[in-house]
């Protein structure tokens, strides 16, 4: 069983994201849905800011990210991204500003995970812990 | 189905399985009847800052806040400072109520009242005050959050349907968890509450074009006499202008005021009123348990003061006003008023709707963005049903139940009384909602000033040893007393025996708080000056020489208290009290516009905004320069145990019997009413 501590932290975790990601969501689906570049960019800022608040709740807690939320985490961002694509291969009608608002997005997102893993791990920590995960 | 219902089911679905997986993980982790109570006293301060500003404000600011600045314009909106009020509250009574739970290892605030005041009756007045506070205030919340979702459904469910799927919810991780339950739903509760009003105030903001085109709207609006408020004593719009210091009228239902009934006596009055939120029972049980005082001044001075202070005297404005330009009312057919026609039109008779409208708006144009706003309004309702229903539960089982009914039992059994108190409170919530919504507006008036009228007797335990049993006991029925009869229930009670009271509701623009803490003093202070008492004053002593000896001021900060009362009282004149009449045209006047507004908004607003920016720096001023709000250095020992209620098993036995008495009494009154009116 988990003791207090750890559930508080799970706590913080859960909600910083049902505030973040659900306000977020539902930025980046306004900003889709009007063809409106503002609302998703400032969705997809949203979803940052919640993954700095994570950084923060971990710090707190002196933990790192624990294998489920880091599973959780490319299972939503893989779907995300492969449902980005997708929508724009297959629908004709799809707008430039809603591309160019995905790429940008997404590519903040990336951004931002990238330059935590740097500045937490180094260049070479983070490829080493890349490799120790795939051989775990 | 449509769009926005799928939405909707989606979001409060996974909403409230969060709420019962909490629920459930907080159930594992207690397992004695004081885990259950008070989360073992180790809630850490970062869950203690986000629920108890989700309680302090809960629903009634979420729906009851824009829904009153719309109808009573910017005078009402003076009440938004109350979120400064309400952390000077907590500045004043949250910390030394830990310390003395801590050192004494008291569970309720009956356990401290009993002790402090060695007295048998105060506690099942305090539970009084309790149940009083709690019911209406569940139930009144309950009844908003149903008719929003019913409307939301587009008809396809029914408020009242609505309402009980809500408590069972509230019930079942209350339940479970008990306070660390709660507490830790209540964290996203609390967040929710907060992003949904700045999302409302937000929309309501781009819908109208920006504040160039709300300053303009506010400027044609306070130019003409629209609006049902007529003009104010000095014949501006009476949505501009606080309509004086006091106004002599008999009271609603038998004189009206000229203008609003928003005079500064009715503003400072309605103040002390929510000022009452904080010195409820219920909330003197989320400060015994939290771990440590860390998190006390955080609470006060940035979320309550700050944050919902923002919320309040910004987006809630926004909202509230913006709804009149937004086709929300009659006055955009006057000219340069209306900005759109996004809204429909708010009911005259039901102002609550207005942050329906706006969330029915929102839905229509992006049902995830409408259902997620839904959710904020369900949890902040829900944040308060389950604080006051597991702490006033707690209450019944540890004050009412052990005591007079079962002495001898085992902390099993008081988790059951505690559970089963908990379905109480929440059932007879949910009744009222539901069969009596007459009973549920007379009873909710009373809440807040009820709770109020518990500051004598917690400045009595807190602050002033001169405060003798008997004036606190008499003083809170006095106080009591006199909020009935200046409420409609007061009224139809007298109806009932038979005669009619000569005022109407709120007479002389004074709110039933003001009417109950000015009877409440008096009485309190000529008793404890009547029933001086050497052995009990030194007996009472012994607990302020703790807590003395525990918040000792540094020598060069004592010198520094004038200040502080200085800056306090100051801050209530300008604020909350007669001083706000300056604010009605001190930046410029209500009719003379943009080109007149010093600031560029309305000078009330205006006025609002800078009170709101000194009560931060007061709160603080108290809260961590005056230390009265944060860590103290030195240890406190822990838990001496509480001393029983009773001297004697026969004194039990009494007590019990007039219990009993009072129960049949009542009962038998309710049902002789019910069948001759």
């Amino acid at each position: 069983m988990d003791t207090i501590i750890q559930v508080e932290k799970r706590l913080a975790v859960v909600t910083n994201w049902s505030l973040w990601g659900s306000f977020g969501l539902c930025f980046i689906l306004s900003g889709f849905s009007k063809e409106n570049m503002i609302f998703s960019l400032l969705g997809y800022s949203l979803i940052i800011v919640g993954f700095s608040a994570h950084i923060i709740v971990n710090r707190v807690y002196k933990t790192t990210f624990s294998r489920g939320e880091v599973v959780v985490g490319f299972v939503i961002f893989g779907v995300s991204i492969i449902s980005f694509i997708v929508s724009w291969l297959t629908s004709e009608k799809y707008a430039n500003a809603n591309v160019l608002s995905g790429i940008i997005g997404f590519g903040a997102v990336v951004l931002g995970f990238v330059v935590y893993l740097v500045t937490k791990y180094g260049l070479k920590g983070s490829f080493s812990m890349f490799h120790e995960m795939h051989h775990d | 189905m449509s769009s926005n219902l799928v939405w909707l089911v989606a979001l409060i679905g996974a909403y409230w399985a969060f709420c019962i997986d909490w629920g459930v993980t907080a159930g594992r982790l207690s397992s004695t009847a004081g885990d259950f109570h008070l989360a073992d006293r180790r809630l850490p301060p970062w869950i203690f800052v986000v629920t108890a500003t989700g309680i302090s404000f809960s629903g009634w600011t979420f729906f009851g806040q824009p829904a009153l600045i719309f109808r009573d314009g910017f005078p009402f909106a003076e009440i938004s400072l109350g979120a400064v009020a309400i952390a000077l509250t907590g500045v004043v009574f949250t910390k030394r109520q830990w310390l003395l739970g801590k050192r004494f290892g008291y569970i309720t605030p009956g356990d401290m009242f009993a002790d402090y005041f060695d007295s048998e009756m105060l506690p099942m007045l305090v539970l009084l005050v309790a149940l009083v506070f709690a019911i209406p205030f569940v139930s009144m919340q309950l009844s908003a959050a149903g008719f929003l979702i019913a409307n939301l459904s587009g008809g396809a469910v029914e408020p009242s349907f609505c309402m009980w799927v809500m408590t069972a919810v509230v019930f079942l991780y209350a339940c479970l968890g008990g306070i660390r339950g709660a507490a830790y739903v209540g964290v996203l509760q609390g967040v929710l509450l907060v992003a949904g009003m700045i999302a409302l105030g937000l929309f309501a903001y781009i819908k109208m074009g920006g504040m160039d085109a709300f300053g303009g709207a506010l400027a044609h609006l306070g130019a003409s006499h629209a609006g049902p408020l007529g003009d104010s004593t000095k014949d501006y719009n009476g949505y501009f202008d606080v309509s004086g210091v006091v106004q002599f009228t008999a009271g609603l239902g038998r004189e009206t005021p000229v203008g609003s009934i928003w005079t500064t006596s009715m503003i400072l009055t309605y103040g002390f009123a929510l000022m009452g939120i904080q010195a409820a029972p219920a909330f003197t049980m989320w400060g015994f348990s939290s771990r440590t005082p860390k998190g006390f001044a955080a609470q006060q001075v940035w979320a309550s003061a700050g944050v919902v202070g923002a919320v309040l005297v910004i987006f809630a404005v926004i909202e509230g006003m913006g709804a009149h330009f937004l086709g929300g009312s009659g006055v955009s057919g006057h000219a340069g008023t209306s900005l759109s026609s996004w809204l429909s039109r708010v009911e005259s008779n039901n102002t609550d709707t207005v942050t329906v409208s706006y969330i029915n708006a929102i839905g229509k144009q992006a049902p995830w963005f409408g259902a997620l706003i839904a959710v904020c309004a369900i949890a902040a309702v829900q944040v308060v049903a389950a604080a006051f229903a597991t702490t006033t539960g707690s209450m019944l089982a540890h004050d009412l139940y052990r005591p007079y009914f079962n002495p001898k039992a085992s902390d099993r059994q008081e988790r059951l009384a505690a559970r089963i108190g908990i379905g109480l409170v929440l059932l007879t919530a949910l009744v009222v909602a539901t069969y009596f919504p007459s009973a549920e507006s007379e009873l909710g008036a009373l809440a807040l000033a009820f709770g109020f009228q518990l500051w004598p007797a917690l400045a009595g335990i807190c602050w002033l040893p001169w405060v003798s049993r008997q004036g606190a006991t008499l003083g809170l029925i006095a106080g009591l007393v006199a909020v009935v009869l200046t409420e409609p229930f007061g009224h139809s009670l007298a109806g009932f025996f038979g005669f009619t009271l000569p005022w109407g509701r709120w007479p002389w623009t004074v709110y039933s708080a003001g009417w109950g803490i000015a009877a409440n003093v008096t009485v309190c202070s000529i008793v404890s000056l009547l029933t001086r008492k050497s052995v009990d004053r030194e007996r009472r002593l012994t607990f302020h020489r703790f807590l003395a000896g525990m918040t000792r001021l540094a020598p060069e900060k004592q010198a520094l208290k004038p200040v502080a009362w200085a800056i306090t009282l100051g801050w209530l004149f300008f604020a909350l009290g007669p001083g706000a009449v300056f604010g009605n045209s001190l930046f410029g006047s209500p009719t003379g516009g943009l080109s007149v507004w010093v600031l560029g908004v309305p000078s009330l607003w205006a006025w609002q905004l800078i009170w709101w920016a000194l009560g931060i720096m007061m709160v603080w001023f108290l809260a961590y320069k005056m230390e009265m709000s944060t860590v103290i250095g030195r240890s406190v020992e822990f838990g001496v145990p509480v001393r029983s209620y009773f001297r004697s098993v026969s004194d039990a036995n009494k007590w019990r019997q007039w219990l009993l008495g009072i129960v049949l009494f009542g009962a038998l009154a309710t049902a002789l009413h019910w069948l001759f009116s």
